[in-house]
Formats: C-alpha cells, sequence, structure tokens
C-alpha cells in the first residue's frame, strides 16, 4: 500500500512536471469569447465553424484575407505576405501553443482585423474562426 | 505509523502541485509582463570573446559589432512580422517616431500594449546609433532603415542586378546577404551573395 501510493504519488508529481506550461486551452479562449459573444451579440445562436471558414478565407472588399499569410490550410506553416517571414501553423493541432495565451490571442485579433477588414473584429466573429480552426486535423 | 508516512507524501504532493500550477501561471503571465532591461542577453560580450579567437571586426571596430545587443521583448515583438533590425541601424529620433506609429506600420497594425511598448521604445532609443542616421531621400527622421544615407553608403559596392535577384528582393531581407544577420553580425566576412 505504501509503495502503491509512494508510486503513484511520483507518478502525479511527474506528469505534472511535463505538463506544458500554457495558462489555458484553446477551449477556454473559445469558451470566454462564447461569453463575450453571448453578451455582446443580439440572438447569439452559437459559433459556426463554416462560417469561420468563410470569412477566414474571404477578402473582405480589401487585399488580404486570413489566410493570404496563414494559407488555405491552416495546419501547414505560412508566411508573411510582404516580408515572407514563415508564420507557425495557426491551428491548434498543429501547433499546440495556438489559443494558450488570452492576452496574444487579444493582441493578433486586433491587428489582424485591421490588416485585413480596416476594423475590430466581433465576439461573433473570433469565435466562428476559432471554432473553424479546431475543427482542422492534420 | 503507515498512515502518517502517507498523509506525509499526500502533502508533499499536494505542494509540489500548487508549485506546478503557480509556475505555470508565471510561465504564461511571463510572455506580457515587462520585465525591464535587467533581462537583455548580453550577446556583446559573447560575440567579443568570439572575436578573440579571430574576428578582426571585434576589436573595436565598429562593423559588426554595432548590433549584438539584444532585449527578449524587443526579438519576440520585432521579430514576429520581419527580422528584429538592430537598434544601432537607427538614431534615437527614428525610433521614437517609428513606436509612436505602430498602428500603421508600413501598412501594418503592430500595435503593442503599453508596457512591452515602453520597454522596446527604451531599449531601441539606449541602443540607437550615436551617429546621426540621416535620411537619403530628405524626409526626416527616416524610418526605413534602406533610406538612410548610411545603408546607400554601407551597400554602394552592391550592383542593382543583385538587389533584383529573386532571392534578394528587398533591401529589408537582410539576411540574403548578411548569412548571420539574425544573431546581430552585420559584418563584411560574413557576407555572401546569393548567386
Amino acid at each position: 500500500m505504501l509503495r502503491i501510493s509512494r508510486i503513484s504519488g511520483l507518478l502525479l508529481v511527474a506528469g505534472l512536471s511535463v505538463q506544458p506550461a500554457f495558462a489555458e486551452t484553446p477551449n477556454d479562449v473559445l469558451t470566454a469569447l462564447q461569453t463575450e459573444a453571448a453578451k455582446s451579440t443580439p440572438g447569439f445562436q452559437g459559433f459556426s465553424a463554416a462560417r469561420g471558414e468563410k470569412f477566414f478565407k474571404d477578402k473582405h472588399g480589401n487585399e488580404w484575407s486570413c489566410s493570404s499569410c496563414h494559407t488555405d490550410n491552416p495546419a501547414v506553416t505560412g508566411k508573411h505576405a510582404k516580408t515572407e517571414k514563415p508564420i507557425d501553423p495557426i491551428a491548434p493541432v498543429a501547433n499546440a501553443e495556438r489559443f494558450t495565451n488570452p492576452k496574444k490571442v487579444e493582441k493578433w485579433f486586433k491587428r489582424n482585423c485591421n490588416d485585413v477588414l480596416d476594423r475590430a473584429c466581433t465576439p461573433q466573429e473570433k469565435g466562428d474562426v476559432l471554432a473553424y480552426l479546431l475543427t482542422i486535423r492534420k | 505509523m503507515l498512515k502518517n508516512h502517507r498523509n506525509s507524501r499526500w502533502t508533499l504532493a499536494t505542494a509540489v502541485l500548487l508549485m506546478s500550477v503557480t509556475m505555470a501561471a508565471a510561465y504564461a503571465d511571463d510572455d506580457d509582463v515587462g520585465e525591464g532591461e535587467g533581462r537583455s542577453i548580453p550577446y556583446a560580450k559573447h560575440f567579443a570573446r568570439a572575436g578573440d579567437n579571430g574576428d578582426e571586426n571585434s576589436g573595436g571596430s565598429k562593423k559588426g559589432s554595432l548590433s549584438q545587443v539584444s532585449n527578449a521583448k524587443w526579438k519576440e515583438e520585432c521579430g514576429s512580422c520581419h527580422m528584429a533590425y538592430p537598434p544601432g541601424f537607427l538614431s534615437a529620433d527614428s525610433w521614437r517616431a517609428m513606436m509612436s506609429g505602430l498602428d500603421k506600420h508600413f501598412g501594418s497594425d503592430a500595435s503593442l500594449d503599453a508596457a512591452a511598448a515602453s520597454e522596446i521604445g527604451n531599449f531601441l532609443e539606449k541602443n540607437s546609433s550615436t551617429k546621426q542616421r540621416k535620411s537619403s531621400n530628405g524626409i526626416e527622421p527616416p524610418l526605413r532603415i534602406s533610406d538612410t544615407s548610411w545603408f546607400k553608403s554601407e551597400h554602394r559596392e552592391v550592383s542593382s542586378g543583385m538587389w533584383k535577384n529573386p532571392k534578394v528582393k528587398s533591401p529589408s531581407n537582410c539576411a540574403a546577404c548578411h548569412i548571420n544577420a539574425e544573431s546581430g553580425n552585420f559584418s563584411e566576412h560574413d557576407v555572401r551573395m546569393p548567386k
């Protein structure tokens, strides 16, 4: 019994130490967006991955779409449309760091929505895009 | 006794669990909290030592050494979309103008939160060029490094054909020829023109 408890204690500790040190999961970020969208969207009916995909690939009447840099396949490495610097995959399935830091998520949505749409994205739009990215499989 | 033993073991496990959780949170926050200049990595020292073993440029010559200062926040933020250009490539007035217009940064929104902007702005100004980097087109202060008279003079031997080489594409693409540009080494000895 002592041995079992010792082993399980060690396993618990070992298991914790290899956990990636991300503050949140993409699903936590999605839940937060859902709370925000429910407050700010009249008649909010949840997020749609299909709508997110369309939004991701659309140029919205301007020069760039999200996929201009992140490519049409969010599971592969992208490339900055201007500088051509490689961009790590945006889909969480291909890049475990994505959507785990709410401040970073906010920073990039702000910048990229301004670049693509000349305005901020709504919580509904952000949630649709994240719902789409979470459907991507390698 | 056995029970006591088990209890103490679980207390230990719980303590470690709490520590891990606390550390995980600290790690995530690390990314966004300004840490001040104390975190600067002394690359200059590192390269100076390396230079003792044969790099001619480290013995007091400015060339190849003016760029070897670093700051984690600068490297991360300024290096997201392009190479993090060395602070010594522009004068302080240029960096001030750059940092005050990040929401429209060469056609893109590169805005930062106040803490990051302040840390990076201080780092850039502190390590900016001591010589005035004048603009070659009369518009002061220059924002593009490649618009400075200094840049043009340094690259006067580069043919117009080389600038159009598809592997170069743009004067902003330092690493096309300066093979160690990413680590801040712009020594003439480390230039390899693409074919």
